[in-house]
């Protein structure tokens, strides 16, 4: 007969860093039966019969987001024997009004005052003694963060849910007092003697989810009577009188911490905020920001320990000394091609990235923890909203930037349905970190390193989604207004160094397994395609079942400027792994060579590319179908259909651009007019209309009247 | 006056947010309650990023519009 | 083909096979790819 334990909080109050430090690795991570938000639940680190339920981070137990529904059934429905509510002790009143309603559920509720360094650092005190008598209930200091004291607070709940005592529902002030009273007289045969509190107060809510069974019709008009007449006294609705309530409540509350309300102080926080969201310096920041990421990623620091990993351990060091050994041995020559050339050759080119991945990464992880990311959907909204978009719908955008597969996933929460397909589709314009291999490879070989490469996929992919957003909101399916955006703001926060290097660490082990799994597999296949005929005999890899089957694809890519088929299978292959691309590419043009200089293969490349044909082939691939599991994703949001237009969009427009890109700056060095650049002019031409042409809504007056705002 | 016509360091008091529907309920449990203070930080073209007692909150253009303020 | 060769093919495809159960488990535990940096759990 365990114990459970539910875990209940608002957002960003530091609930999941709880949970992991409760629980620790022996989480479950699943999904709520019948819907798709994330179920989470271990064990408590200690004791073998005690369950953490980690709860959806919800505001209110109201029943109209997803996350709030689950919450609540949970906790009305499977009674845990505890809740420990985490509160941010440094956004108390908005925390309390939450607490006022698990107060009401007829279980025990300690409460987890969390972030109290913040509180400290801003020079608060929080007297827990009177909160906890105000509450009536235990109340726990803890910094979840530092891993202090969580042992004790769940201590705390393991006692509360053994000793069983209901925590005391807050007292609202004497009308509405006297009003839930008469309710509570009228439910209370039909319900659980704890939970009748909990059933008044949502019946007088009118709330729509929360049904006893056993109410006659005489009875419900009972109740609607003295609503009516509830509402008709204090002019105004049932719901905001409550909201009201727990509010006055919560400020009570706040006042017995000796938080007194009312505290307008201009934080550190806010003073950035007010530089780095401005009309004049927000958008030239992030753009400087995310250019010195990728800068300093991929040309600078990333560069020097690349080019060691490329020349020295994958040039000199391991592939002469498994050749000596393969040879020592007598190892058959087509079993040595496939692990030097094969194996080595292509995953090698991947690793070799992983240096500059992990400084990205390191970049990344300190914009989000540190708070900043959340400020660029702010900027985003107000260049979206002019597009018809939300900045809602750039949070999926920015998980992508890790990894495309949660960005997808997040597009959930966008309750609007077009808008949720619009942001699936263009989610992965932005380059994931799979992508990163093929944008360090191109600026590295093909470009020399140049500075501008490495951004410019960012800002390209930025440029796709806004362009993507009005053309398609332009379309009759699309069309809409933009959903509202409201967003916490957490203060900004200088992350722990320790934090900084885990996300680093997890993400560089994620990628060393990946490319030991899925692009090793990959590669020897590629070397197998490659390296034999449909006859099965050994040829050169011109003659062999990949150039035959690149042959039929590479024509299509002509126009882009690379028609060779090596680079259309890698390409093709990108579509298991984004990483493939690069991974094949180490198969395809190392093997022609005397590939002891891992910095050979770079070389063969850069036979085959031009400037202009590069930064197609690079375009193309950041911005065409992302990797199956990508796109798995998107089916499992969106559904079979809208994923093949989605896939499709994507290619047609990868392919557009790069031919644009491709045919101009061909043109820009030779001057010379083909029908390529005739091509381009045609779709460029259909782009800019596609892009400038009226909207289907009647509705022109009024974008004309906000444009010139 | 609409909360999106006020100017960074401006407080106000809310009165009433207009319409019925579930912005507006969303918006009341995050604290925008009548009688509430709340003070804007920073304004972008009429999207705001507000204090609303210890907290921030960043609002669309539209949104901040509907919640007047004395 | 000798005892060479066979011996590093029995590698090669053991280490295929490992490859294959752990992109396998992956999968079943729920469509994510494993190349999150930006892991909050995929919500």
């Amino acid at each position: 007969m365990g114990i459970q334990i539910a875990l209940a909080g608002n957002p960003n109050c530091g609930k999941t860093t709880l949970f992991n430090a409760l629980t620790g690795s022996s989480q479950h991570v699943g999904n709520w039966p019948g819907v798709t938000v994330e179920k989470k639940e271990g064990r408590l680190r200690g004791h073998a019969d005690v369950t953490v339920q980690d709860l959806p981070g919800v505001y209110s137990l109201s029943p109209y987001t997803l996350e709030e529904v689950v919450a609540r059934d949970y906790l009305v429905g499977e009674k845990p024997d505890a809740i420990l509510n985490i509160v941010d002790a440094s956004n108390l009143e908005r925390n309390l009004y939450l607490t006022t309603q698990l107060l009401e559920l007829g279980v025990p509720v300690v409460v987890a005052l969390n972030m109290m360094d913040v509180v400290r650092k801003q020079g608060g005190v929080i007297d827990v003694a009177g909160l906890s008598r105000a509450l009536g209930c235990p109340v726990v200091e803890i910094s979840a963060l530092r891993g202090e004291h969580c042992v004790q607070a769940a201590e705390e709940a393991i006692r509360a849910a053994q000793a069983g005592q209901a925590a005391k529902p807050q007292r609202f002030d004497d009308a509405l007092e006297d009003t839930l009273g008469q309710i509570e007289a009228l439910v209370s045969p039909c319900c659980p003697p704890a939970q009748a509190r909990w059933y008044a107060v949502k019946y007088f809510e009118r709330d729509s989810r929360a049904k006893l069974d056993g109410l006659t019709d005489a009875v419900q008009a009972k109740i609607e009577a003295v609503i009516v007449s509830a509402e008709d006294a204090a002019d105004d609705d049932a719901e905001s009188l409550v909201t009201n309530a727990r509010y006055v409540r919560a400020a009570v509350l706040a006042r017995a911490a000796g938080r007194p309300a009312g505290q307008h102080r201009l934080t550190v926080s806010d003073r950035i905020d007010r530089i780095v969201t401005s009309r004049v310096f927000g958008f030239p920041i992030f753009a400087a920001i995310m250019f010195l990421v990728y800068y300093i990623s991929i040309s600078t620091v990333g560069t020097m320990m690349t080019d060691w990993v490329n020349d020295v351990l994958f040039g000199e060091l391991i592939p002469p000394a498994v050749e000596g050994f393969l040879v020592s041995v007598g190892c058959a020559d087509w079993l040595q091609s496939l692990v030097l050339d094969g194996v080595i050759g292509g995953v090698g080119a991947v690793l070799g990235f992983l240096p500059q991945m992990m400084v990205l990464f390191l970049l990344l992880a300190f914009l989000e923890d540190c708070g900043y990311m959340v400020r660029i959907a702010f900027l985003m909204d107000r260049l979206f909203r002019r597009f018809g978009l939300s900045g809602k719908s750039f949070i999926p955008m920015l998980i992508g930037m890790g990894c495309g597969v949660p960005g997808i996933m997040a597009t959930r929460t966008i309750e609007n349905e077009r808008d949720r397909r619009m942001t699936a589709i263009t989610t992965t314009f932005i380059p994931c970190g799979a992508k990163l291999p093929i944008i360090a490879l191109i600026a590295g070989a093909l470009f020399d390193g140049a500075w501008w490469v490495s951004p410019s996929a960012y800002f390209v992919g930025v440029a796709a989604i806004i362009c993507t957003g009005i053309i398609l909101k332009k379309t009759a399916l699309f069309a809409g207004d933009p959903a509202p955006f409201v967003m916490e703001l957490p203060p900004y926060h200088l992350p722990t160094v320790k934090s900084l290097l885990i996300h680093m660490w997890e993400r560089a082990a994620a990628f060393v397994k990946k490319a030991g799994t899925v692009i090793f597999l990959a590669c020897a296949a590629i070397w197998f395609l490659q390296s034999f005929n449909f006859r099965l005999e050994m040829v050169n890899a011109g003659e062999s079942m990949l150039a035959a089957i690149g042959g039929v694809l590479a024509p299509v890519f002509a126009p882009l400027g690379w028609g060779d088929w090596r680079a259309a299978v890698a390409a093709l292959t990108g579509l298991v792994a984004k990483e493939n691309v690069v991974g094949t590419f180490g198969v395809l043009f190392g093997f022609a060579e005397v590939a002891e200089d891992g910095a050979e293969f770079w070389g063969t490349m850069a036979q085959v590319f031009t400037a202009a044909s590069a930064y197609s082939y690079l375009i193309f691939n950041l911005l065409c179908a992302p990797c199956f599991a990508a796109i798995g994703a998107v089916r499992r949001e969106l559904g079979g259909k809208w994923t093949l237009i989605a896939v499709g969009y994507q290619c047609l427009f990868a392919y557009a651009v790069a031919l644009c890109i491709y045919q101009y700056g061909t043109f820009a060095v030779t001057r010379a007019f083909t029908p390529g650049l005739a091509a381009a002019l045609v779709v460029t031409a259909a782009f800019v209309w596609l892009l400038v042409r009226p909207a289907k809504r009647p509705e022109r007056k009024l974008q004309r009247a906000a444009a010139a705002e | 006056m609409p909360l999106s016509f006020a100017q960074p360091g401006q407080t106000g008091v809310i009165r009433r947010i207009t319409g019925r529907d579930e912005a507006r309920r969303h918006l009341e449990n995050l604290g925008f309650v009548a009688g509430e203070q709340v003070t804007v930080i920073s304004e972008l073209n009429g999207s705001l990023i507000l204090q609303l007692r210890d907290g921030r909150v960043a609002l669309d253009r539209a949104l901040a519009a509907r919640i007047l303020v004395a | 083909m000798n005892l060479a060769t066979f011996l590093v093919l029995a590698a090669l495809a053991a280490a295929a096979g490992l490859a294959v159960r752990s992109i396998r488990k992956k999968k079943k535990s729920g469509g994510c790819s494993g190349c999150c940096g930006s892991c909050r759990g995929c919500h």
